[in-house]
């Protein structure tokens, strides 16, 4: 069961003698999923408070215009591989909700690991990534030495990563891997011996997320909906998924990775394997536990809605 | 906390588990056939006629690289070879998957739904998937199986006098636990065609007949051709 906490942090308005404002802090919450013992895959619904929002000017992998405090670039560890410790996303226009990872960065500028999909003036915010030792914790149940973790990549690859004297490590149980990120509506897989209790803490999304799936990639995809399910209909698989050919399947978090649903799209709206078009109410739904894996021939962006809009 | 003997013991079998949850003996896939209407591709006869609630589909896999295509004509001798070669994704020799009975052609003559829970270790990702469509005989749905078996009586006017055997450069296993939609539309536009039996009509594929009666269907699918134009998605 997860737990939105927003009574106190969620909205405060106030008042004085000569003008009226309003301010509004993002909703926060925390969350207990219990898993049972087996095979699942598993999303954050979570993410981080941003490090820098505002505007900023695109030129290629370069963002400019920015006031930055500190390193928001990849780790640089000498005894393990390294991986981005922040992600840029923008804020607004049409591609608001895109996000890429920052390989460096100076005090007003960032250089992205990839070329967005914009250019020019644009909004923007920066944020932390979401980190293995940020869900796989000792209080998380996971048989160490024995459970998996699995990390999908984007190119069809994967790494494996255990749970070893209090923390995550790499597959040889010596090197510490938990500065290994998750990114923003993605999962990783679990394989439990026992059951789990995955505990995760943080902002509740108050915009539309566009997840990247890629071809020939594992793509897992959560509902970044911390508190109810998230209905099939409203993500933009009937758009992005290539007519008759591309799928997704929702799987569901019995530990046996039952399969919910099988979606194809006919070019316009989302439907069962019989192409038959999922409706509002007949709509197969994402819940705070299960996700989906998608399965692309050209890159997409999945349209993830926000839980508070 | 383990002690250092058990981490050591620990450190050997990784090697063994790492694949756990992506490609265990456990994992499945999921294989879906595509061919709800012309914008998609159907299977049709070969007088290109729709297959109206007679025939079916097997679909799986081929135990060699390189078929004999000479044997592509529907004969009971072809069958007994394709057989021998055919691995199925819904028997129990084969992927243990389901058997929908959606395999079987509609009264439009289309084809849809999937099989499930197909082992993967079987089926593993990027092996080259084959559609087998017969124009007579049924697939009994149900959990595992349900696939006919054909004797010589069974071929001859009234019952098998017509088959295609397909596949394409898309129709690769997913990757464990994905799925993967077989649409016959994309069938012929490979560099090496796949197309062992049957005849491309752009969207369409037309089965061939038996050896008696190719000559009689000739003009028909000859001209259809040179209509229809070429459409994919």
């Amino acid at each position: 069961m997860k737990f939105v906490f927003n009574s106190l942090v969620a909205i405060v308005c106030f008042l004085n003698s000569s003008f009226a404002q309003t301010v509004s802090t993002p909703i926060v919450g925390f969350a207990n999923e219990q898993l049972p013992a087996g095979q699942h895959f598993f999303s954050p619904s979570f993410q981080k408070a941003s490090v820098f929002s505002g505007s900023a000017t695109i030129t290629g992998t370069t963002v400019t215009g920015l006031n930055l405090a500190g390193s928001l670039g990849a780790s640089t560890f000498t005894d393990r591989a390294n991986f981005p410790t922040h992600y840029l996303e923008i804020t607004s226009g049409l591609y608001a909700g895109t996000y890429y990872d920052i390989g460096s960065n100076t005090a007003n500028s960032v250089t992205l690991t990839e070329t967005p999909n914009t250019s020019g003036a644009v909004t923007i915010a920066i944020r932390p990534h979401v980190t293995l030792a940020d869900v796989i914790k000792s209080e998380s149940g996971i048989g160490e030495f024995s459970d998996s973790i699995a990390v999908y990549n984007r190119n069809g690859g994967f790494a494996i990563y255990y749970f070893a004297d209090g923390e995550v490590k790499g597959d040889n149980f010596a090197t510490p891997m938990g500065h290994v990120p998750v990114h923003p509506g993605k999962g990783i897989g679990l394989n439990a011996g026992s059951n789990l209790q995955v505990k995760t803490s943080g902002q509740v999304r108050d915009k539309s997320l566009q997840v990247p799936v890629y071809p020939g990639a594992v793509n897992v995809v959560g509902s970044m909906n911390p508190s109810s399910g998230t209905k099939i209909t409203s993500l933009s698989l009937g758009d992005e998924l290539s007519a008759f050919s591309e799928t997704a399947l929702l799987y569901d978090a019995t530990g046996n990775l039952g399969l919910i649903a099988i979606v194809l799209s006919d070019g316009t709206s989302p439907t069962d394997d019989n192409f038959n078009a999922y409706t509002t109410s007949s709509s197969p739904s994402l819940s705070t536990k299960s996700t989906m894996l998608v399965n692309v021939d050209s890159v997409k962006y999945i349209s993830l809605p926000s839980p508070v809009q | 906390m383990m002690n250092q003997k058990n981490k050591v013991l620990a450190v050997a079998l990784a090697g063994l588990i790492s694949s756990a949850i992506v490609s265990d003996s456990r994992a499945s896939i999921v294989i879906t056939i595509a061919s709800p209407n012309s914008s998609s591709g159907l299977i049709v006869k070969s007088n290109l006629a729709t297959l109206n609630t007679t025939g079916f589909v097997r679909i799986g896999k081929l135990t060699t690289a390189t078929p004999d295509v000479t044997k592509n004509l529907p004969t009971f001798a072809n069958y007994q070879y394709w057989n021998s070669i055919f691995v199925d994704v819904n028997s129990s020799a084969g992927g243990g998957g389901t058997s929908p009975s959606t395999w079987n052609f509609n009264s439009s003559g289309a084809l849809t739904g999937s099989s499930t829970g197909i082992n993967a270790s079987t089926f593993p990702a990027n092996t080259q998937m084959w559609v087998w469509a017969f124009n007579f005989g049924s697939l009994t749905s149900g959990s595992v199986g349900g696939i006919p078996t054909f004797t010589s009586t069974d071929f001859g006017p009234g019952k098998i006098t017509e088959w295609a055997i397909m596949s394409a450069d898309e129709w690769i296993a997913p990757a464990d636990n994905l799925a993967k939609s077989l649409v016959i539309n994309q069938v012929g536009s490979d560099t090496v065609s796949r197309l062992i039996a049957g005849t491309d009509l752009g969207a369409n594929i037309a089965m061939i007949p038996e050896p008696s009666s190719m000559g009689l269907v000739f003009a028909a699918f000859a001209t259809a051709v040179f209509k229809r134009k070429r459409s994919r998605i």
